[in-house]
């Protein structure tokens, strides 16, 4: 049985201007004990499918339709004070941004005590020692000490490794990392990448990574799954996909960063712009912007098939092998 | 480099005095943003800038243009001490020198249509006559790839990437030869990004523009320059053509971020993880600013300044390992 099985989550949000698809039919299915890279730019659904999840969607956003097993469980069944335990407990969350998600006028350490005291019921004083160790787990220097410091007295990294050890302070069975790295400068990425890498190895947990950026991915991940305007167009082994891309939006998205495939050759570009998610656009999402689209492409809507072992993508002439 | 030097920059220094106290504030340091750059850039070519945040890239490229008032140094443009000029006899220079601004969002104002921002520049230099006028908007949105026909529209009408080229069509109204790019690329989708510095390739063969163009990420400055410098805590540290930076870093802060950086494929090209985070500039480390986090870090490091020495082919580094070899 898979740690996460996602079935057909559709999430909308109601506006004013029309029915936002954020999210519409997602299938993602994460093994324990592994690696899944979200990849995808911005409004294509990644994040809001991670706070589906965790079930943090506040209106005008709504889950319409779809079953999110954890376990075997589904999270959509489960009554708030039951979904609270999953939240923080079985399920950890880091935020990208690690300034704002940080209270800054409570000490790191009584923010960490917090999480655990709700999740573990436990004194006070053991939280705190939980807390100390779970910052010695992210490898903050003098825990001890530094667990009285408030926010502002860290570092971006470091305030990034106190999100990832709130995240982990509970044990949970799987990671969820919105865009871990982002906000951080390259060398301090660097770190934070290692970390994660490190606490997997340790504590068998699986990690779900959010991120825009396909090297990260590559960095860290055994499974991607490439999003694209609330749908999956392609998902599976990792290495495989980065080397030998399938999807034409997949090929697109590698061939447009800079120094590669070929320096001082010229970038490969995607024309237009990401859809608008409030047009429903018919037939497959990306024909507008695919290179390689044929007349059928407008009206005839993909089925995900799989290609390979256990990798799967969502382009109709891809899978008659007429690419 | 056989092309002429545009741009000539030499111990380039600015300094944010840090005050404190509310009534009588007095000064109590100062902030190295940068301390003492020198470099030169050839017409018509691309020098990158790379480092970390807070390292000092855009104070530098802000003060190239005297956006900040260097606190000392020489900017020569084309031969000319520009930081000796007054205001009024800068100004037909900045018609040679503009910027493109990191946020899309932010640099634009809202209240402004397409045409109206990019025809400023013009009527501010007082270089065109009211006819001419909309035909050289149609002209700049053509070149940097806008329907001349969205002319009439408001910057929130227009996705991230077509505001980005709104920013780089005012920049070229004044046609210049030299144009700041202070990670024009860095707020833009991936698939946006290959469209920006595509069209910055092609204005540069085009009309001949000199860049500094300043980010973060190595690969963008690797596809895009011809000659880069890092600069880590107000200073470069290292600066070379790019493929000699590239195949041969030589500074062990170059060499951990090339490590850093995250290429395709997996573990590959682990290098040295650097320990810690950028130190203030308000109190950088005696002797070599690097040595806290270097990991080849000797004795003398510690107390005397490297400086900046060219090696071979134009590439300099300022590093004691590399002293021996000058």
């Amino acid at each position: 049985m898979s740690l996460l099985h996602i079935k057909g989550l559709r999430t909308h949000f109601q506006t004013e201007a029309g029915i936002i698809r954020a999210v519409d039919g997602v299938d993602l299915e994460l093994e324990s004990g592994r690696t899944l890279g979200i990849v995808g730019e911005s409004g294509c659904g990644k994040s809001v499918t991670m706070l589906s999840v965790m079930r943090l969607i506040q209106p005008p956003g709504e889950i319409v339709a779809g079953r999110i097993l954890f376990e075997g469980r589904d999270l959509l069944a489960l009554n708030r004070e039951e979904m609270r335990q999953v939240r923080g407990g079985d399920i950890g969350m880091v935020f990208q941004d690690p300034m704002t998600s940080l209270n800054p006028v409570l000490s790191v350490g009584e923010q960490i005590a917090e999480a655990i005291e709700v999740h573990k019921r436990m004194s006070r004083k053991r939280a705190w020692s939980m807390a100390i160790e779970a910052m010695e787990r992210v490898s903050i220097p003098d825990a001890a000490d530094r667990a009285k410091d408030y926010p502002h007295q860290f570092s971006g990294g470091m305030r990034q490794r106190i999100m990832i050890a709130m995240a982990i302070a509970c044990k949970p069975r799987l990671l969820i990392a919105d865009e871990p790295t982002t906000a951080l400068d390259m060398t301090v990425q660097a770190q934070i990448l290692n970390l994660l890498r490190d606490l997997q190895a340790e504590n068998k947990m699986s990690i779900i990574v959010i991120t825009h950026d396909l090297r990260v991915a590559a960095q860290l991940c055994h499974d991607l799954a490439v999003f694209y305007a609330g749908r999956v167009l392609e998902r599976g082994n990792a290495e495989q996909i980065l080397s030998n891309p399938g999807h034409p939006y997949t090929i697109a998205l590698r061939n447009s960063i800079p120094g590669l495939p070929c320096p001082g050759e010229r970038l490969q570009t995607i024309g237009g712009n990401p859809p608008n998610l409030i047009d429903e656009i018919s037939g497959c999402v990306f024909h507008p912007r695919c290179s390689t689209a044929r007349s059928s492409c407008s009206n005839l809507s993909p089925v995900e098939r799989s290609v390979s072992d256990g990798r799967s993508l969502a382009c109709s002439y891809h899978a008659l092998g007429e690419m | 480099m056989s092309a002429y030097k545009l741009i000539e920059v030499r111990d380039l220094v600015k300094y944010f005095p840090v005050t404190s106290g509310v009534i009588r504030a007095r000064k109590i340091g100062d902030v190295q943003a940068v301390d003492g750059v020198s470099f030169d850039i050839a017409a018509g070519h691309t020098m990158g800038l790379v480092g970390e945040s807070g390292c000092g890239k855009s104070t530098l490229g802000r003060a190239l243009l005297r956006l900040i008032e260097p606190t000392s140094g020489s900017i020569r443009y084309q031969g000319q001490d520009i930081l000796r000029l007054s205001g009024r006899q800068m100004r037909p220079l900045r018609r040679k020198m503009q910027i493109i601004f990191q946020d899309p969002f932010a640099s634009l104002n809202p209240r402004m249509t397409a045409a109206r921002i990019i025809s400023e520049p013009l009527e501010v230099h007082n270089i065109i006559s009211v006819a001419e006028r909309n035909l050289e908007i149609e002209r700049l949105m053509s070149m940097v790839g806008l329907d001349p026909s969205h002319a009439g529209r408001y910057p929130h009408e227009f996705s991230s990437g077509q505001r980005q080229r709104i920013g780089i069509a005012r920049a070229l109204a004044l046609q210049p030869s030299f144009i700041v790019a202070d990670e024009p690329i860095s707020a833009l989708d991936v698939s946006i990004q290959a469209q920006i510095l595509n069209l910055l390739v092609d204005l540069q063969m085009e009309l001949g523009l000199a860049y500094l163009f300043i980010s973060h990420d190595l690969n963008v400055v690797r596809y895009i320059s011809h000659e880069v410098a890092v600069m880590y805590l107000g200073r470069i540290v290292e600066r070379a053509p790019v493929e000699s930076l590239f195949a041969k870093p030589r500074h062990p802060y170059t060499q951990a971020l090339l490590a850093a950086a995250p290429g395709f494929g997996k573990d590959q090209r682990q290098g040295p993880v650097l320990e810690g985070d950028l130190p203030s500039p308000m109190n950088p480390p005696t002797g070599c600013r690097f040595h806290p986090r270097c990991p080849c870090a000797m004795g003398v490091c510690r107390h005397h300044d490297p400086l900046l020495e060219e090696m071979a082919n134009g590439h300099a580094v300022a590093c004691h390992l590399w002293s021996a070899y000058v």
